[in-house]
């Protein structure tokens, strides 16, 4: 179960990237963002995500913005 | 757009005197070309060479006070010591103030002024100021006065001149502080935007 950021918001990329046989480094390509700050929002550290950003990762991984987060209270 | 930034009593405070300041800052000299374009027997100083007091006009005399530079030969110790500690206040205060700037000025040659160090730095510089400037004023006077008692001279009465140069800029500093609080708070947020 992947780690809920400080205000309870998960983010499931790790799945995602499972399902679709990509690693970390081909989705920063895609979305031209950079490892660090993807790897940043994997494991829960992320404070904010921008439309662009989200746009581009749901594009690139072919998936809803309820698919990449959820909320766990 | 308001970005929901709250004002902190520091800043309240601080805008309040700025405002009083400004205010008493505009009124001073208007009042004070009042006073002088109407003349009404009010007696007005001016400062003149020591030389030049030797005849004076009818309608001059010296000032009550007049600040003079006073020669001891063969100061004794004791006199030598107070005249030594009278310009360690200011020096004081200066060498903290630099002490902490310093650390600012290595924080922005490295590129990451915002950060909570440099919040911490600046209120302390500020209070350095504010409670610094007067009471180094009040020291250098204190050793003024046992110099010139122990020469067999009457010092000048006490004067604390308020507000000073220095808890003035100290208020400025203050909520200098307090920006850079900001601007640490923010940079987290951008840290931490994907």
């Amino acid at each position: 179960m992947p780690e809920a950021t400080d205000f309870g918001v998960v983010v499931h990329l790790d799945e995602l990237l499972g399902d679709r046989g990509m690693t970390l480094t081909e989705l920063s390509e895609r979305v031209d963002v950079t490892v660090v700050n993807l790897s940043v929002l994997k494991n829960g550290r992320a404070r904010a995500i921008r439309f662009s950003t989200l746009a581009a990762l749901c594009d690139a991984l072919e998936c809803q913005p309820g698919d990449l987060l959820s909320y766990d209270a | 757009m308001e970005h929901g930034v709250k004002p902190t009593g520091i800043a309240r405070f601080t805008n309040i005197v700025v405002n009083v300041a400004l205010v008493l800052m505009v009124l001073g000299p208007i009042l004070r070309a009042i006073v002088a374009l109407a003349p009404d027997g009010t007696a007005m100083r001016v400062r003149v060479p020591s030389d030049a007091v030797s005849a004076l006009p009818d309608n001059a005399r010296l000032a009550p006070i007049v600040p003079v530079a006073l020669e001891i030969e063969d100061p004794t110790a004791k006199q030598s010591l107070a005249v030594f500690l009278w310009g360690v206040p200011p020096f004081a205060l200066g060498i903290v103030v630099l002490a902490f700037l310093r650390g600012i000025v290595g924080s922005v040659r490295r590129g990451d002024p915002f950060i909570a160090d440099n919040v911490r730095r600046l209120r302390a510089i500020a209070f350095a100021l504010i409670i610094g400037g007067p009471l180094v004023q009040i020291l250098m006077q204190f050793f003024t006065s046992v110099v010139a008692e122990s020469a067999g001279v009457r010092s000048a009465p006490f004067r604390l001149d308020i507000p000073g140069a220095p808890p003035v800029i100290g208020l400025g500093v203050l909520l200098l502080a307090q920006v850079f609080a900001h601007g640490v708070q923010l940079r987290e947020d951008v840290e931490g935007t994907v």
